[in-house]
């Protein structure tokens, strides 16, 4: 009996193992997942292969997309549940409503990774991203030019955007 | 029937000196398997009506003796449920395990970066740069002196 027990506690650590890898089970996943593949919409994910060298970031991901009422509700909740605990770095409103905001979410005790949710709904055009990396919320700005800066400059020329 | 009490009490001492045959231990079993024991043998009766239903269960997984088949059907299903029913839900919980920690991990850096533009899939790197910074500009467009006096703030937190 107490073997079973023993075995049984073996497996269910499966369960332990797969959370403690990264706070990936945001709300705002499910806004990525729901709205990212639909028509209108532009959903980008950076990985290693770009990123690494050039920036501390280790994820980042956007989606950008014609906004409407229900959509702006359902981002705006799901941001606001996943940065409780966290900080907002910055935050301008619109008639009462969030039109531009950046926040740090709040870090697992003894965890070295950041994640970040940035927000901007205007002219009806919804932008919404999600970045992990090493580094602080001051260096937040420099970490997003330096993304810009990669991809702006090819060649050492300065290329046109599109 | 005095004789056969007689008979009886005789038989018992030869039982727990162990010297009964298979055939005097029958007439005991059959004996004390009637409602009408004598009084002075009652207390026997317990045991032997226990030695007789263990010999009935062995019998049933040894297939010696004949029992009406849902009865057996269920006795052979208790066993086996008993066995295996750990192992079977071993299995299940190690097979949603493995599912839940992979689907996790499905969400960690894939190491390659990937655009989708109206659905459709994109990973060539003119596409991937157009589009960032498409978005990179969107979300700071026109907010560039808000952002830089808000990010001064920040050097204020000392919380991270």
């Amino acid at each position: 009996m107490k073997q079973r027990i023993l075995i049984l506690l073996f497996i269910l650590s499966f369960f332990r193992v797969g959370n403690v890898m990264a706070q990936t089970n945001l709300e705002v996943d499910k806004i990525f997942e729901t709205y990212g593949k639909q028509k209108g919409a532009i959903l980008i994910e950076l990985s290693t292969d770009i990123l690494a060298g050039h920036t501390q970031m280790k994820l980042y991901k956007s989606l950008t997309i014609v906004s409407n009422d229900p959509l702006i509700a359902a981002t705006t909740t799901a941001i606001k549940n996943d940065i409780e605990g966290g900080m907002k770095l910055i935050e301008t409103l619109k008639n009462g409503n969030t039109e531009t905001g950046y926040y740090c979410l709040k870090r697992k005790e003894g965890a070295s990774m950041y994640e970040y949710i940035l927000y901007k709904e205007k002219s009806k055009k919804m932008t919404l991203i999600y970045i992990q990396g090493h580094f602080s919320p001051q260096q937040l700005e420099k970490e997003l030019n330096k993304l810009k800066d990669l991809f702006i400059y090819v060649n050492n020329k300065r290329i046109k955007l599109q | 029937m005095k004789r056969d009490i007689l008979n009886i009490k005789q038989l018992l001492d030869q039982y727990f000196e162990g010297q009964t045959s298979l055939q005097e231990e029958q007439i005991l079993r059959n004996y004390f398997q009637q409602e009408d024991v004598d009084e002075s043998l009652t207390e026997y009766k317990p045991m032997f009506d226990f030695f007789n239903e263990e010999r009935v269960l062995n019998s049933i997984e040894e297939n010696e003796v004949e029992i009406p088949g849902k009865v057996k059907f269920l006795r052979m299903g208790k066993v086996w449920f008993s066995r295996f029913s750990i192992g079977i839900a071993a299995s299940i919980m190690l097979f949603f395990g493995v599912k839940f920690a992979f689907f996790n991990q499905k969400k960690e850096v894939s190491g390659q970066s990937i655009v989708y533009v109206d659905g459709k899939k994109f990973t060539d790197r003119k596409t991937i740069r157009s589009q960032t910074l498409n978005t990179l500009e969107a979300i700071s467009e026109s907010e560039d002196d808000v952002i830089a006096s808000q990010i001064d703030i920040l050097d204020s937190f000392n919380d991270f």
